[in-house]
């Protein structure tokens, strides 16, 4: 019997067994058994360190993850501040307008414009304005959604796009609204119908659009509970795709709804959009 | 004051218009027994007379409903898995009746382990629903394994087992409605024991909640109107609010659950502009999802030249 045998005698089998000769004696235990001392662990560190600066797929996501703005909590929170701002100061603008032109007994838009810019220039940049909003929906986001929907080039007159209808739906429900151009098509609320604008921010719970009025632009925020929203996608000159958002199940940010996995519910909440008017 | 009473009369004699007046019946018979068997012209005739008496007694969306086994393979053919083609065969009677009509497929669930997936049969009807015909198809009906609309028994045999509350009720609470089939009680005496006894353990087990009645009807003596259905299910322990919400609301939501699974990617974004419901929707019948119609333009577009390629 060697001498690594009588330590693990002592050291081992005296804690585990109520005879501590037993495995020796049942010949349980090679002869030439080797215990060696350990380094307290520093192999195993320094193998983890390393697998850690190896570069993969992995590794580069959870770093990314990590990276966060020094002060995102006040750059987001400063931020949403200013949408507030930027949507009440709009609201007062438009109203202010609007009671200049009950003053003044002005009729047409062009009118007013021009009256509030020579005479009070601050309101009038102060007014939302639909025309400068109008090129975000034009070239950005119709050709973002043509992209989408791979309709790159326009489809013929009369003729149905080569498209998969599921998975088109499924891109939509993924994509951007910011910059879309809405329509309130049904809705709880009846007098929110035929409400159209282009959305300037896509919130959780509401829709804040700009919307072309007879004589100012005004911003308006739609809820989505109880509201369907209609667009249509032009494929060519005189077609369009429609669809319609269902803003009951749509109370998202678009940056969750990005990577979201929607499940169908219940729908005994969307009974109003059944039971339509006819 | 007697005017008052007079006006009060006069309001009675013709109902009140309600806004939305909805009669949906969600069960009426397609002639065949399985994929493999034709209809025959005799069928179809006898078919639309049902529906026009449908039309008659109130009804405006009617659903046709095709039994067939789950475990039975359906066709390979995807023009071949919905045998119905009702706008070729009814067209004209919608038009001129203005009655809407839909298709719906029932599983018989007998041994859950032989079914298929109904990936492919779900697209091409507008409602799918289940009738359990043995203790574990309830099972895999009511716990969400099928993705299905309607939970149907069958009211003339004895129930494959005693219902209980937990699973009915969590099958309604998922949104999936339980049918009672009227039609059953119209034809012999066997069945109308049977169905009374039946109908009772439904009521009780889901506690009266998310009932849909719909008749079933295989001829035209077969249907009866919402008051003739209301005074039957009220003596089987319904309340009259609930009976008319049966074939109204919660069948239109039926409709409206079975048509989003294929016109919407799971309820957010639908084809069609939603100023007309996708249940109503002509232009989104059969198994379409995509609605193209002339572009609307508003001034702005037509003041400068429409700019659609993008500038960056």
């Amino acid at each position: 019997m060697d001498k690594t045998q009588s330590f693990i005698k002592e050291c081992l089998f005296t804690k585990s067994f109520d005879n501590p000769n037993k495995p020796i004696d049942e010949d349980r235990l090679h002869e030439t058994l080797l215990l060696m001392p350990t380094d307290g662990g520093q192999t195993g560190r320094l193998r983890r360190a390393r697998s850690s600066l190896k570069i993969n797929a992995e590794n580069i996501k959870a770093q990314g993850n990590e990276v966060k703005h020094p002060n995102y909590r006040s750059v987001n929170k400063n931020s949403k501040i200013a949408m507030r701002d930027f949507i009440h100061d709009s609201r007062k603008a438009s109203m202010e307008a609007k009671r200049i032109a009950a003053d003044r007994k002005i009729q047409s838009k062009a009118e007013l414009r021009q009256y509030v810019k020579d005479n009070n220039s601050v309101l009038y940049e102060r007014l939302p304005k639909y025309d400068a909003f109008l090129p975000m929906y034009k070239d950005f986001w119709v050709s973002y959604m043509r992209d989408i929907l791979d309709l790159s080039q326009d489809t013929q007159v009369g003729s149905t796009p080569k498209l998969n209808a599921e998975a088109a739906l499924m891109r939509l429900s993924m994509a951007d609204y910011n910059g879309s151009r809405l329509r309130v098509t049904h809705s709880k609320n009846k007098n929110m119908i035929g409400i159209e604008g282009i959305v300037v921010w896509d919130s959780q719970k509401t829709f804040i659009m700009i919307v072309k009025g007879k004589l100012v632009d005004e911003i308006k925020s739609i809820p989505k509970r109880g509201t369907v929203f209609g667009f249509q996608i032009p494929i060519n000159e005189e077609e369009a795709l429609e669809y319609s958002i269902l803003g009951d199940r749509f109370k998202y940010r678009s940056v969750d709804r990005a990577s979201r996995k929607f499940k169908a519910r219940r729908c005994d909440d969307m009974l109003h959009y059944v039971l339509q008017e006819n | 004051m007697e005017l008052c009473f007079i006006q009060l009369l006069g309001s009675y004699d013709t109902p009140p218009e309600t806004p939305h007046n909805m009669l949906v019946d969600l069960n009426v018979r397609w002639p065949q027994e399985s994929f493999s068997k034709p209809v025959t012209d005799k069928d179809i005739a006898v078919l639309r007379s049902t529906l026009e008496t449908l039309h008659t007694t109130g009804y405006t969306h009617v659903v046709l409903n095709f039994t067939v086994s789950h475990s039975e393979k359906f066709p390979s053919q995807p023009n071949d898995l919905n045998p119905m083609r009702i706008e070729e065969r009814f067209g004209s009677l919608m038009q001129t009746t203005g009655l809407k009509i839909y298709s719906r497929i029932t599983l018989v669930i007998d041994d859950p382990s032989r079914g298929q997936t109904l990936n492919k049969i779900s697209k091409v009807y507008d409602i799918v629903a289940a009738l359990p015909v043995s203790e574990r198809g309830l099972t895999l009906a009511t716990t969400g394994g099928l993705d299905i609309d309607l939970l149907t028994l069958d009211y003339g045999q004895r129930l494959p087992t005693f219902l209980k509350h937990k699973s009915i009720c969590g099958c309604v609470k998922r949104g999936v409605k339980v049918e009672i089939v009227y039609g059953y009680s119209l034809r012999d005496v066997n069945q109308r024991r049977q169905f009374v006894q039946n109908v009772r353990s439904v009521v009780r087990a889901s506690r009266s909640r998310g009932i849909v009645v719909s008749s079933g009807a295989r001829e035209p003596l077969e249907v009866r109107n919402q008051l003739g259905v209301t005074a039957l299910l009220r003596t089987l322990g319904m309340t009259s609010d609930q009976c008319s919400r049966a074939n109204n609301e919660l069948a239109a939501l039926v409709l409206l659950n079975g048509r989003l699974r294929v016109k919407s990617y799971k309820q957010t974004v639908a084809a069609g502009s939603g100023a007309v419901s996708v249940v109503d929707d002509p232009a989104l019948a059969g198994g379409a999802a995509m609605k193209i119609v002339r572009r609307r333009r508003d001034s702005s577009d037509t003041e400068e030249h429409p700019s659609k390629q993008a500038k960056i």
